[in-house]
């Protein structure tokens, strides 16, 4: 009973905070844009109308029409389910790694928390673009490694949090008392050290996702992202950039849709945060 | 302390070492060498020959000393495409590099402070609303995508403003500037969106402690009891952040570089990816790793420094 107490007390928390609910709406309309896809428009994102290259925005084509005369709503709907799948898929990856290699750094130390401490560090400095660059060179074209490419630069940031929580943690007397009733260490880091971070976690989830959106969009429009002809929002703004000047509209939209997207990520991240802070108090 | 300093430095090297490791690794599993990069039209002797002669024959362990021991020594080896020397390459490159992200910290600093300050003193009122919005929308704004805007709005639209090209600051200062100042902008915008909310949130902790509100009630005016005794202790977290920015602002540059065609390291990194100019890739990415991993240890030692002071004026 009082864990539900304790739930409703955070949504409760939640939902007062204004930017934070903008932050969610903004990325359910994301996510429901990105499942749903071109089929929202009466457009094909793919169909080539010749005569009706260049058309500005209007009511014809909402946001106008590109080089090959393709509506541009329906390539931005059909671009959001690639630019919304890399940033939950390297996400995932991080999120699970990080995890993972925080946990048992954190809970055993020694020598592999040694080990593994300094190799996070090593790649903690590289820049993370080229990080990204560098391993997607070597994976190769594919949306997977895109994932595993920017997945394994935000890796760090999952390490670093999760290893100094559960080295707080494992000197707090409930895990202390696990133990001493003979629970074993992967027992005690599932039930007792994991879900006393899920609150920084659930926060540094949503914030590491709008990191990798615009690592994505820098990698494509660097023409070393997602594979042809798959497109996402950041090589859409590689091929409208050198038709800025005829066609400013191709450079636009996709720039304000990767802009909304991280915005309400980092308003969603803001706002969980205050929320699961118990240290807050509304009332 | 001094031992403290010590260890830190020294815990900068096997950092070190395992970039370099994870850089070679990366270049050695990449799809072809750069043989590869000569094209289909050559004969097989022709690349064997190359092979031999820039020792991609010799077994990975042997180049990877073969490379380390040469760097220590200053050497960082040929270009593979050009054959020209790497480090006449970085001279030239690197300044653009250096004053683009030289330029963009400036402009961000010259920007973030006082507006941080003034959200701060003006807690909840227009000027603070307005500031915090324009740095949420500074922090979500892809750098690149602001310096395409910046370019359609003073290149094209306005035609104030070269969009892209470089000139030497020893040639034409003026010149350089107008070319600069767009992608500094561009690329110092995050940076100086996170540097005015880290010191907004400093500010207001500060102004809560005893000591100004006794500045305050001793009638000092409020321009000293700010820019003496606020600012210098606010100074401490802002200082972190300005540091941690810092390595951003290389990875940064790599894409603004490709929008504004300025040629730095960035591009050249992107470049010789796509060449497959492995020494050219090893080198400069070392160079940036380098200068990261020692910005972050002077972090970390500013940190210790300040460190006893923080503590002793919370005590009293």
């Amino acid at each position: 009973m009082k864990y539900e107490s304790n739930f409703r007390k955070t949504v409760k928390k939640f939902f007062r905070r204004k930017l934070a609910v903008v932050g969610l709406v903004i990325c359910l309309v994301m996510l429901f844009v990105a499942i749903m896809g071109p089929s929202l428009s009466s457009y094909s994102p793919s169909e080539t109308v010749v005569e009706d290259r260049y058309q500005p925005p209007s009511s014809v084509h909402l946001f106008g029409t590109d080089d090959l005369g393709r509506d541009m709503f329906a390539r931005i709907l059909d671009g959001a389910r690639i630019t919304v799948a890399v940033g939950v898929g390297s996400t995932c990856i991080a999120l699970v790694a990080g995890t993972l290699l925080g946990l048992l750094a954190g809970f055993f130390g020694g020598v592999f928390d040694t080990v593994i401490s300094c190799f996070m560090d090593a790649l903690w400095a590289f820049p993370a673009i080229i990080l990204a660059l560098a391993i997607n060179t070597v994976l190769g074209p594919s949306l997977l490694n895109i994932f595993i490419a920017i997945g394994v630069v935000y890796i760090p940031d999952f390490f670093r949090i999760v290893r100094s929580r559960t080295i707080t943690i494992r000197e707090l007397e409930y895990v202390i008392g696990a133990r001493a009733i003979g629970q074993n260490s992967i027992s005690i880091l599932w039930h007792y050290v994991l879900p006393n971070m899920s609150s920084t976690l659930i926060v540094q989830t949503t914030l590491c996702c709008a990191k990798a959106v615009i690592a994505e969009a820098s990698l494509s429009f660097l023409g070393l992202g997602v594979p042809l002809p798959m497109a996402s929002w950041g090589s859409m703004l590689k091929s409208g950039y050198p038709l800025l000047e005829r066609a400013p509209w191709l450079s636009l939209f996709p720039g304000i849709c990767i802009m909304l997207l991280v915005l309400g990520l980092n308003f969603l991240g803001d706002g969980l945060r205050d929320a699961l802070d118990v240290r807050i108090r509304d009332d | 302390m001094a031992k403290k300093i010590v260890r830190k430095v020294l815990l900068m090297l096997p950092v070190l070492f395992l970039v370099s490791i994870i850089l070679f690794t990366l270049m050695e599993v990449l799809p072809g060498d750069a043989a590869y990069g000569l094209g289909s039209d050559v004969s097989d002797e022709y690349i064997q020959q190359f092979r031999e002669e820039h020792g991609l024959d010799k077994p990975a362990y042997v180049r990877y000393l073969d490379w380390v021991t040469n760097m220590l020594k200053g050497d960082f080896g040929v270009s593979l495409i050009s054959g020209l020397p790497i480090i006449d390459r970085i001279k030239v490159r690197f300044p653009v590099t250096l004053e683009l992200t030289l330029l963009s910290m400036i402009v961000a600093v010259v920007i973030a402070i006082p507006a941080g300050i003034l959200s701060a003193v003006k807690r909840n009122t227009l000027p603070d609303y307005l500031t915090s919005v324009l740095a949420m929308v500074g922090v979500t704004i892809p750098p690149f995508w602001l310096g395409m805007l910046m370019v359609l709005l003073f290149s094209i639209t306005l035609g104030w403003l070269p969009a892209s090209g470089y000139v030497e600051l020893t040639e034409s200062v003026s010149e350089n500037l107008t070319r600069m100042i767009m992608p500094a902008l561009a690329l110092g915008t995050q940076f100086a969106a996170t540097v005015t909310r880290q010191t907004r949130s400093a500010f207001l902790e500060t102004l809560d402690q005893d000591y100004i509100v006794t500045a305050k009630a001793k009638g000092l005016p409020q321009r000293v009891v700010i820019w003496k005794h606020a600012l210098r202790n606010a100074l401490i977290p802002i200082v972190t952040t300005i540091g941690m920015q810092t390595g951003r602002l290389f990875g940064g540059a790599v894409v603004i570089e490709t929008v504004f065609t300025l040629p730095g390291i960035g591009r050249e990194i992107v470049n010789s990816i796509l060449l497959r100019d492995y020494p050219v890739v090893m080198a400069l990415i070392m160079i940036v790793a380098f200068i990261v991993i020692v910005i972050n240890t002077l972090i970390d030692i500013i940190h210790g420094l300040i460190d006893p002071r923080i503590s002793q004026s919370q005590q009293r």
